[in-house]
């Protein structure tokens, strides 16, 4: 409330004794200015009508010191407490090239082999960091990849924040197993933002985590869920660990042995949503499971909800389950951690694999799950290679024939986890384009913004083809469907498909960043090939291109010689390229080529930038708030002159993202006491720290806060500490 | 103590293996396991039963298997006792016999999910999609009938005798039919070339390379094999072993049995060979070898482009063959696709590119090996050419089925990008059929400029049905029912007062100075043998208990015989209970059909003794020199290490023991009826021989309900 003047004299005095307190408690970290935001040197924001459908940045690739492309995607990408990006990658997902010359150095046979030798150092120096004020990039060292004797690839790790701001990573990839097939490591490895160092807890888990979920818990311990084992490739680990900070302690269970744990729930009978969207049940006669990537969420009473919603469930193809769980973590009196199931509500539909998922910071407590795919782990399906498919049809005897058969397919569903009711709802054709179609979706990103929007961006209408370039902007109104409207926004250029990225960044901006449409290779001098496609019959072959769609046959292989060009010209015109099938007809794809990597970044600024009038600003912040006890901040550039100007404050924890999920980003709206116009151009606002730390465990947050109109400031970035 | 993680991840005993003649730390172990697991039960013919039990019977049901477990199930100890008594003695044994529960079996017998085995394909069935699309088996309407089913157990019993095996058959089949629909059989043999060398029906030699866990296993493979300087058998316990959660005892393990029966087409496998011969531009042996990975004789063909070109079948690698493997490597003397290279790489997996590490590869590699224990069915004329109707029943165990068996089929044998790109699948047993094969072969082995000519193998195995099986501990099935179950003295050992006696293991738990009481039931035909001293159990120079006359005598040697008055009743053709307590005051107590018969003060404790117990006899004071032979029959005899009370005594004489009561020291129901060691059925597994002139006496004999 604002007060009127009158009473505000009356607190005059002792307001100014706590604001000098306050000042004294504030460092000078936060007084070193606006950051450079859109500044002169930045790229331009390309769109039209961008107040109210966003616009885009395009920054300048990544390039060494003679100017050539780095090739260094994202697949693992956390925002760091000083505002830069941690871009970790580990060995990419790449295979290996195999060039035999003849005599002149001219190529005689290009062989692509399974995977690359991630104990060598160099195939794994592809970490870096990004600076989204400046647009650089800087190459930093990768961990050691050798560590306690086995390798340390942190491809396919799982990642958070700890309550320091470091980043933990659990797992990755112990090797690649012949076959395509995948085995998880046991590395532990956390990187100091401070220092800008790698380092390891003195141990390793005891379990392999290949596709690891990692949940945070109030007390700051996490939990580390699922992914696949070390040295039995492509198993699924039915274990969790905790992850003690404070000990560096990691306590193991194995939930097969656990009464009721997922692992020991029979499931004899499932709901789904058929695909003309009548709901129908069927027989089912197995036991559930945790999936690869889990979606984990913490519940207010400090439980783990389940969703069944993750990233792949091998060797189970489809996870034939409506079922949710809640996990209690309890500690015992001797330190020992125990851990209990119980089961939550039932899904409407089945669970899927590869769509995303956000706690809605409109509804704290509430989960929202967002498209993906149903029916088959296969990330592969829609693919040209496996046979194009045309008006919902594929060529018959392709794999994509059988899959269809199978109702494979890619939802537009928004489902709700209702955390008042203990109880899930769908909106099946939640994801559209403004005209109302639906707009299915898989491998895309939901990412909260600070005024409570959540943007649904990236990925495709299938896993690695057919990229949905315009994000969704999703606005809650409980009189719409799934309680959000949806607006599409302008395009991006570059299509993002598997690994991609988003992330809020501290101006308020979204960094979308990388893409894999396709495994690329490297050759061992270090190229690597983005040029490359699935091949029924090599395996992988160099991609035979055209900028000529409409002549079959057209594709050519681009000439050693002429890749770096290639290169520039497609991040000229990511459009202008096409593939050729390998179908035996010449077949070209009718969608432009997609490289296997994309390597540029992107950065998105929402419609609420351009909204008229000064972008406020927080001068003062404090850099501690503690769980449930009251602090302020002082804002300038806005006018609060009654109760609807006041705004709003908000804490946004760091996000970090990989495979379609940002375990990091939660949203706290805070509670605003008071506000008290200084009569200098600003306000102190008194506000208390989020309450609840389930919900928002310790660690850093942005802290923005948005005028009346819903401008954000620039984020001061805030640490949140236990009580 | 409980055998550790570490116990079953290291080879057992520094590499020497388990030896169940002189088991050690492993005792328990293999006193709880069934047989056929660590070693093959070696036996010619087997038959196979599939169970269903039916529905509202489970209690029935439940007892069936415990009284099942206790009589026919082979421990692991048993199975090499009995090998033992045939080496040595040519004593034949009894039926082998083994037991397995599905998932289904599992939850028919209502076992909590967190108890039942943990394998998520175990849990899904071998019928399921995802595990069928996986190994990429055949649709199930295309499998045998009786495999189609819901399948709850298997029941294999094996012997060399094929008469005594099926006699034994029938009876079980019999007493099945109460609670269970016997939904499929299988009946298999060992097949055999003109050499008398198993071979399977395509016609090369068969279970060559295996796992080794046991003693005499390792120790005949270096006799045979030389040294394991290029493959080593050996295994460690952690490969096919897994924790049975309804076990009773620390050690308390089992095995997941992989069933699959697999037709082969021969004549479509010899035709294609020969097709493949012609196409490649190699002789018919050559062409076999390059499919299989060895010839007919089991000659490897990485060692050797003719058969009986190589000493050694097992202790072989690939690490030669391509010399260089660099980043595209082309074999040229046994193809990666060759069904052993395949199925066992011997290194492979540590020599492409993106081995990061090759010992730790081979160890990898090494812990996907199966136990196969497979049997042939069908045709048993080599000279045939069946192209249905013959294959192999193949069975296999392992600690962890997606690691293991179903690793290897659908991480190696299905792929064609194993263990490079394009390599193709397996020609023996890649699936799904018709997968186009990718294969190419070498026209000139060992070249390393041979042309590679490309020929597609066709799969001739087809999967006619299968399941998979969890190998539940003896305890586990032994107390199923939850409850004692009624003794059954139709079957009991009548001794001759000349020789006949039993020895037993020497085991600490013997040692006992006093708080303990034995238990035994006693029959007389007649009261003639109701003269001098006989014993029932007796520890030598520490004590005995048995009879003097019609007096029962117990006896703490050296010091004291505890003899009653006269027990008339024993003369009179009827079994009766007989049983001694001697208290901590060393008084000892006698009863008689469960009443208190009188108690005879004492002074002196047993001695401390480290000699060897024997039932049906005694042993002269600090001799050797058995005497006191028990004259009559036996059954059920019991040593407790605690004080019974004549409540205890009364409440369970009449009861089949499980053998896992607490203070339990030795349990000898001697039901078997068959074969020549007499099992105790206690964890201690204190197992005895039986000798001299000793008899199984089956006849109808009383069933004593159990109170």
């Amino acid at each position: 409330m604002i007060k009127n003047k009158p009473k505000r004299l009356k607190f005059g005095t002792r307001l100014w004794s706590n604001a000098i307190a306050f000042f004294l408690a504030v460092t000078l970290l936060f007084f070193t200015g606006k950051p450079v935001l859109a500044a002169d040197s930045a790229p331009s924001c390309v769109g039209n009508n961008k107040e109210e459908l966003g616009c885009w940045q395009k920054y300048p690739l990544f390039r060494d010191e003679n100017g050539k492309i780095l090739p260094i995607q994202s697949v693992h990408t956390s925002v760091l407490p000083n505002g830069k990006i941690l871009m970790v990658n580990g060995s990419s997902n790449r295979n290996t090239i195999d060039r035999q010359t003849d005599a002149e150095g001219k190529d005689t046979k290009i062989t692509f082999v399974d995977g690359v030798n991630s104990s060598e150092q160099a195939v794994l120096e592809t970490t870096a960091l990004f600076d989204p004020n400046t647009g650089k990039f800087e190459r930093i060292p990768s961990p050691p990849s050798v560590q306690f004797d086995d390798s340390n690839d942190l491809f396919c790790s799982g990642h958070l924040h700890l309550a320091n701001g470091n980043v933990l990573f659990a797992g990755g990839s112990n090797r690649y197993y012949p076959g395509e097939q995948f085995e998880g490591s046991k590395q532990i490895n956390i990187y100091n933002w401070e220092e800008q160092s790698w380092e390891n807890i003195g141990g390793q888990m005891q379990a392999g985590r290949w596709y690891p979920s990692l949940v945070p818990l109030a007390d700051g311990k996490v939990v580390i869920f699922s992914g696949q084992k070390y040295n039995a490739p492509t198993q699924l680990s039915p274990t969790i660990e905790i992850y003690d900070p404070d000990t560096n302690k990691l306590h193991f269970f194995d939930l097969t042995y656990i009464k009721d744990s997922p692992y020991n729930v029979k499931i004899t009978e499932y709901q789904y949503l058929d695909k003309d969207g009548n709901f129908q049940t069927a027989k089912a006669d197995v036991y559930d499971s945790i999936d690869l990537y889990p979606r984990v969420f913490p519940t207010p009473d400090g439980k783990l909800l389940i969703t069944g919603d993750g990233a792949g469930k091998f060797p189970l193809e489809v996870h034939q389950s409506n079922k949710t769980y809640l996990m209690s973590v309890t500690e015992k009196p001797s330190g020992d951690l125990d851990v209990s199931f119980e089961l939550a509500g039932d899904r409407l539909d089945i669970s899927k694999v590869y769509g995303t998922a956000v706690a809605d910071p409109n509804r704290p407590g509430d989960v929202l799950l967002l498209g993906g795919i149903l029916n088959t782990n296969n990330i592969n399906f829609g693919k040209p290679q496996l046979g194009l498919i045309q008006n919902g049809r594929a060529p018959e005897g392709s794999a994509n024939e059988g899959l269809l058969a199978k109702d494979t397919r890619i939802t537009a569903s928004l489902e709700r986890w209702d955390s008042q009711a203990q109880t899930w709802s769908i909106e099946p054709g939640f994801l559209k384009t403004d005209d109302g179609m639906a707009q299915p979706r898989a491998m895309n990103e939901a990412t909260i913004l600070p005024n409570k929007q959540i943007l649904t961006v990236n990925g495709g209408l299938y896993a690695e083809y057919d990229p949905v370039l315009e994000p969704l902007l999703m606005t809650y109104d409980e009189s719409a469907p799934g309680d959000y409207t949806t607006k599409e926004m302008n395009p991006a250029t570059l299509p993002r498909l598997y690994h991609n990225g988003s992330l809020l960044l501290p101006d308020g901006r979204v960094l979308i960043i990388s893409g894999n449409a396709s495994r690329a290779a490297r050759e061992p001098n270090g190229t690597v090939h983005v040029d490359v496609v699935p091949d029924n019959k090599e395996y992988y072959a160099l991609a035979k291109l055209t900028t000529d769609s409409q002549t079959k046959g057209s594709g050519k292989v681009v000439k050693e010689g002429d890749y770096n060009q290639f290169l520039e010209k497609y991040y000229q015109d990511p459009n202008q390229f096409f593939a050729q099938l390998d179908d035996g007809n010449g077949t070209i794809d009718p969608l432009p080529f997609i490289p296997a990597e994309i390597w540029q970044v992107e950065i998105f600024n929402p419609p609420y930038l351009f909204i008229d009038g000064p972008r406020p600003e927080i001068a003062i912040a404090p850099e501690t708030v503690t769980h449930g006890q009251a602090s302020q901040v002082k804002v300038t550039d806005v006018d609060i002159s009654s109760d609807s100007d006041r705004g709003s404050l908000v804490m946004a924890k760091l996000g970090t993202i990989t495979h379609s999920f940002d375990y990091g980003q939660v949203l706290a709206d805070l509670p605003i006491r008071d506000v008290i116009n200084n009569y200098d151009g600003s306000y102190t606002i008194d506000f208390t720290a989020p309450e609840n730390a389930n919900l928002y465990p310790p660690g850093y947050y942005m802290m923005f806060y948005l005028n009346s109109q819903g401008k954000p400031s620039v984020a001061k970035m805030v640490q949140l500490e236990a009580a | 103590m409980a055998l550790s993680e570490t116990d079953l991840k290291n080879l057992p005993n520094d590499g020497q293996g388990v030896d169940p003649e002189n088991p050690g730390e492993y005792k328990i172990l293999l006193g709880d396991l069934q047989g056929n697991i660590l070693t093959g039960h070696g036996r010619d013919h087997a038959v196979h039963l599939f169970i269903k039990f039916k529905s509202g019977k489970e209690a029935d049901a439940k007892t069936w298997v415990q009284t099942f477990g206790r009589k026919y199930v082979t421990s692991a100890q048993l199975q090499s006792d009995e090998a033992c008594q045939y080496r040595d003695n040519e004593i034949g044994g009894s039926v082998f016999t083994n037991f397995f529960l599905s998932i289904k079996g599992y939850e028919y017998f209502g076992i909590a999910p967190y108890q039942m085995p943990g394998s998520q394909p175990f849990r899904y069935g071998m019928k399921n999609e995802s595990v069928k699309n996986y190994l990429g088996d055949p649709p199930v309407d295309t499998w045998d009938v009786g495999l189609q089913q819901e399948i709850h157990a298997l029941i294999l019993m094996a012997d060399d005798e094929i008469v005594e095996l099926l006699q034994d058959v029938n009876k079980v089949s019999q007493s099945l039919f109460q609670v269970a629909e016997i939904v499929q059989r299988e009946d298999g043999f060992i097949l055999r070339n003109s050499n008398n060398k198993p071979i399977e029906h395509f016609g090369f030699a068969d279970g060559v390379s295996q796992p080794l866990f046991l003693k005499r296993a390792i120790d005949n493979a270096r006799q045979y094999e030389g040294n394991f300087d290029k493959w080593d058998p050996r295994a460690p316990l952690g490969l096919v072993l897994e924790k049975d959660r309804t076990g009773k005892t620390d050690d308390s393990y089992g095995s997941y049995l992989v069933y699959r029966k697999l037709e082969q087409d021969v004549k479509g496998f010899r035709e294609d060979r020969q097709a493949l011969a012609t196409t490649v531009g190699v002789g018919y042996d050559l062409a076999g070898a390059l499919t299989v990975g060895r010839f007919e004789d089991g000659t490897p063909v990485v060692d050797s482009k003719t058969p009986e070109g190589s000493t050694s079948t097992n202790n072989f690698n690939y690490a030669d063959d391509p010399a260089e493997f660099g980043l595209d490597p082309k074999p040229t003397k046994c193809p990666f696709h060759a069904h052993i290279r395949k199925t066992n790489p011997r290194g492979d997996t540590g020599r492409v590119n993106s081995s990061t590490d090759f010992d730790k590869s081979l160890e990898v590699e090494r812990s996907h090996r199966i136990a196969r224990r497979g049997i042939s069915y069908g045709e048993r004329d080599l000279n045939q050419n069946p192209q249905v109707g013959s294959g192999l029943l193949f069975l296999c165990f392992q600690a962890n089925l997606e690691n293991q068996f179903n690793f290897m089929q659908g991480g190696w044998a299905n792929q064609n990008n194993f263990v490079a790109v394009n390599v193709g699948l397996d020609p023996i047993i890649g699936q799904p059929a018709g997968t186009k094969g990718n294969q190419t072969w070498p026209q000139t082995w060992g070249d390393p400029n041979t042309q590679e000519v490309d020929y597609d193998f066709t799969t001739w195995v087809k999967l006619k049905g299968g399941e998979y099986f969890f190998t539940p501990s003896l305890s586990s099935l032994r107390t199923i029912a939850d409850r004692a179950l009624p003794i059954d003295l139709s079957t009991s050992l009548e001794f001759d007062g000349q020789t006949g006696h039993i020895t037993l293991d020497d085991d600490r738990v013997f040692d006992l100075t006093n708080s303990f009481t034995l238990e035994a039931w006693v029959k007389f035909s007649s009261e003639s043998q109701l003269s001098g001293v006989q014993r029932i159990f007796a520890k030598p120079d520490a004590y005995g208990f048995g009879l003097n006359g019609k007096r029962i005598r117990f006896t703490t040697y050296n010091h004291k015989d505890y003899d009653t008055t006269e027990v008339t009743a024993l003369g009179d053709g009827k079994w009766h209970h007989l049983a001694v307590v001697l208290d901590g005051n060393n008084h000892a107590s006698f009863y008689v059909d469960g009443q208190f018969l009188e108690g005879i003060t004492g002074n002196t404790p047993a001695d401390q003794t480290s000699s060897t117990c024997q039932i049906g006899v005694g042993q002269q004071n600090h001799s050797s020199n058995l005497i006191e032979y028990w004259k009559g029959n036996l059954a059920d005899v019991r040593l407790w290490n605690c004080i019974r009370s004549e409540q205890e005594i009364q409440d369970n004489m009449s009861c089949r023991l499980t053998g896992y009561e607490s203070g339990l020291a030795g349990y000898w129901p001697l039901e078997h009826g068959k074969g020549s060691v007499a099992q105790d059925n206690t964890q201690n597994a204190n197992y005895g021989l039986i000798r001299g002139n000793v008899s199984w006496d089956v006849v109808a004999g009383p069933v004593i309900p159990c109170s």
